[in-house]
């Protein structure tokens, strides 16, 4: 099957909770958003759908669960129910230490099969996303963060803050020349991104929608990825969203992904 | 009495039934109905098959499923229709999957009519001991659900599975006349005795010959351990069960002996050929071996090896095999947006095949010669086919609905079969795919050899639901 990974992207989006930190620098900042992605278990369904200016519309949906503790692995598994050619695989990531491992179950060989490392600027499952887009931890060794203004966006105070590349290895690998985010203080959303690549141009604009609270943590439900270059804009939209889901690290090995 | 192959079944009756309170932040129970409706069309190179083969393919084939979760609970139900309107005795209704499971914590138990696919490769996966198959395509068979009863443990990190099939289910393959790919076309055509040559008859092919050990040992199982490490995932694993193909086939003369003719006997074979009905007998094994899938930057390079423990390591008995070590290494490269939005997925595979401690026989596996009549050219033992062989995939995505899909296999012996197809998918539903499917042998006699009149060009159309 096409280009199937996961959405790390969409779920720093779409998570955060009221949180007391603050920050004055650009790495502060990011590992308190970091801190407010941080989960002990979700599950959301997530309906994807891809539009150009021409054409029939793209659409895929999936459920995701994530397990991402505070300081420990981060674990995602999705498993796509629609369309039919693609339902039942099941694509299964983890990241730690920087490393991250992903396995796939192809329903059609019923086997699963680990994966090597991707390129990050590959686009995920045909959209408007590439893998880069989708992380959820910031790469501190690898990328420089800094604070460049604060504005209002949709009535939130938010900071703006510069993600570039720390070194040549980076830079050979990135995908852009800079991002740009649009972070709220105190409930640590992430309203906006730019992303421009390394000419300059602005390329992508993600934006957030539909921002709900779900007990003490607040979600955005929708994440809009429009590519200016070429037209198209890509959607995630999230229902059926579970906080709180008693989820273990048994529910993320590779054994149970065709499950 | 409750019969053995029941057991399974009835344990997933009973997961099925066993529904918990639905605990909180647990899934929803959900309902999933699905499937393909399948039409092929196969129109063969060479129409005149000298075997009376039928002539073609015109099959339609419907696969629904129904799958069900609560919680930790699940069921699974799949049943295949196929009729096909050329050939009707490959018609059937053929129950694939019908199983439940449940999930405590890491503990997960299986039990019905199921797959259980282990080891990591594509071709001649030396760890995939557990699932029958069936060989109605030679080149490409397909798997068939068995009563068994699985039992693991998953940690992230590590996993432990327990499979046991309280029964022996061998694989399938076509013996009737009529079927393009008949195993029967493989075998000797002349009999030797003396100086003298004479033709064989495969008159009856009988039902197989599984006795000879204690019946606690008549079901097949297995253990499995696998470790999943950042770069690399490790598995080990045992087997005891039988082969799923037969180890070897008896003969037996139908109008004369065959192992020790009389004057007779020999006049008649001379006069009409030997008559002889073939009895397949499946011997037990034990094997062990290992697995591992290694990422290397964009590659995974990954294998597996198997040692097949018999009793016959001296190589002394007919009715035996002789001890053997098979293992396959590979390759798989997966490049997406290589060009544009185009996908490129590469597989190569090397798999080698020998009898370890090694013979002087020259015939892998048993001793030759023993327990069947003397003839031209040597028995199949499909079992071993190749000592070496090389396989390969490409699948090239050239967009969201255009695909080629392009594999095949050579053997060190002379066998080939190269099969190529291209695909287009309308709405993520419809497919329709255009193949062509070419095999043989570069020497005569191979076992490919038998085949080479079914190089064929393929059309089908499947709807997803």
């Amino acid at each position: 099957m096409r280009r199937v990974t996961w959405l790390w992207g969409f779920l720093a989006l779409s998570m955060a909770w009221a949180s007391g930190a603050a920050a004055g620098d650009g790495e502060a900042v990011m590992r308190s958003l970091d801190d407010a992605m941080a989960t002990d278990g979700e599950r959301i369904t997530v309906q994807l759908s891809r539009t150009t200016g021409s054409g029939v519309p793209r659409e895929a949906r999936f459920v995701m669960s994530t397990l991402a503790p505070v300081g420990g692995a981060a674990r995602s598994k999705i498993v796509f129910t629609e369309p039919a050619g693609v339902a039942g695989t099941a694509v299964l990531t983890v990241e730690e230490g920087g490393t991250r491992s992903q396995w796939v179950y192809v329903p059609e060989v019923g086997m699963v099969r680990k994966l090597a490392a991707p390129d990050r600027t590959e686009a995920f499952a045909g959209t408007d996303f590439t893998l880069e887009d989708l992380k959820l931890r910031s790469d501190f060794a690898n990328r420089s963060y800094r604070v460049l203004k604060t504005e209002s966006y949709e009535g939130a105070e938010c900071t703006v803050v510069e993600d570039t590349v720390a070194n040549e290895k980076e830079q050979k690998h990135s995908g852009y020349g800079k991002v740009l985010l649009w972070v709220e203080q105190g409930r640590w959303l992430v309203w906006k991104v730019e992303f421009y690549d390394k000419q300059g141009r602005l390329e992508k604009v993600l934006t957030a929608h539909d921002l709900q609270q779900y007990g003490d943590r607040w979600r955005f439900n929708t994440a809009k990825m429009t590519h200016l270059l070429d037209g198209s804009t890509t959607t995630f939209a999230g229902s059926e969203r579970e906080t709180g889901v008693a989820l273990s690290k048994a529910d993320f090995a590779p054994t149970v992904l065709g499950d | 009495m409750i019969d053995r192959a029941l057991t399974p079944l009835l344990l997933g009756a009973a997961l099925a039934l066993a529904a918990p309170a639905h605990g909180a932040g647990e899934a929803a129970p959900t309902l999933r109905f699905g499937g393909e409706l399948d039409w092929s069309l196969f129109g063969y190179l060479r129409d005149t098959d000298p075997a009376g083969g039928v002539p073609g393919r015109n099959q339609i084939q419907v696969q629904p499923h129904l799958k069900a979760r609560y919680g930790k609970l699940g069921a699974t139900v799949e049943i295949q229709f196929r009729h096909d309107f050329l050939d009707p005795e490959r018609s059937r209704i053929l129950l694939k999957d019908a199983y439940a499971q449940a999930r405590w914590g890491g503990f997960k138990i299986r039990a019905g009519n199921q797959v259980i696919r282990w080891g990591r490769m594509d071709m001649r996966p030396a760890l995939d001991l557990l699932t029958p198959r069936d060989y109605d395509e030679l080149w490409n068979p397909e798997r068939l659900a068995s009563p068994a009863l699985l039992l693991s443990y998953g940690h992230p990190s590590v996993a432990v599975s327990v499979a046991w099939l309280p029964t022996f289910t061998p694989s399938r393959y076509p013996v009737g006349d009529h079927h393009r790919w008949q195993v029967l076309r493989a075998q000797p055509e002349l009999g030797v005795a003396g100086s003298e040559t004479f033709p064989i008859h495969y008159r009856e092919y009988r039902d197989p010959e599984v006795t000879g050990d204690p019946p606690f040992l008549d079901g097949q199982y297995g253990a499995r351990l696998e470790l999943f490490l950042p770069r690399i995932d490790l598995g080990v694993q045992g087997y005891y069960g039988r082969d799923l193909l037969p180890t070897y086939h008896r003969f037996e003369g139908l109008n004369g002996d065959v192992m020790e003719p009389t004057a007779q006997d020999l006049i008649t074979f001379l006069d009409e050929g030997v008559d002889v009905a073939l009895i397949p007998v499946f011997a037990h094994k034990g094997v062990v071996g290992g697995d591992f899938a290694l990422v290397l930057g964009r590659v995974v390079v990954k294998g597996e090896v198997a040692y097949t423990f018999t009793p016959d390591a001296a190589h002394e008995r007919c009715d035996v095999p002789d001890p053997y070590l098979q293992g396959t290494v590979g390759v798989e490269w997966i490049a997406n947006d290589l060009i544009g939005t185009q996908d490129l997925q590469v597989r190569f595979e090397v798999a080698g095949d020998h009898e370890l401690p090694p013979s002087d026989d020259g015939v892998i596996n048993r001793d030759d010669h023993c327990d069947v009549p003397a003839t031209a050219t040597p028995i199949v033992d499909m079992n071993h086919l190749s000592v070496l062989a090389f396989y390969g995939n490409v699948q090239w995505g050239f967009s969201d609905h255009v695909a080629l899909d392009l594999r095949g296999f050579v053997g060190i012996e002379g066998d080939y079969l190269l099969r190529t197809e291209l695909s287009y998918t309308a709405r993520d539903r419809l497919r329709l795919g255009l193949g062509l499917l070419l095999l043989g042998g570069f020497v005569d006699d191979r076992f490919m050899t038998h085949y080479d009149r079914n190089d064929r060009v393929e059309f089908s159309a499947t709807y997803l639901f």
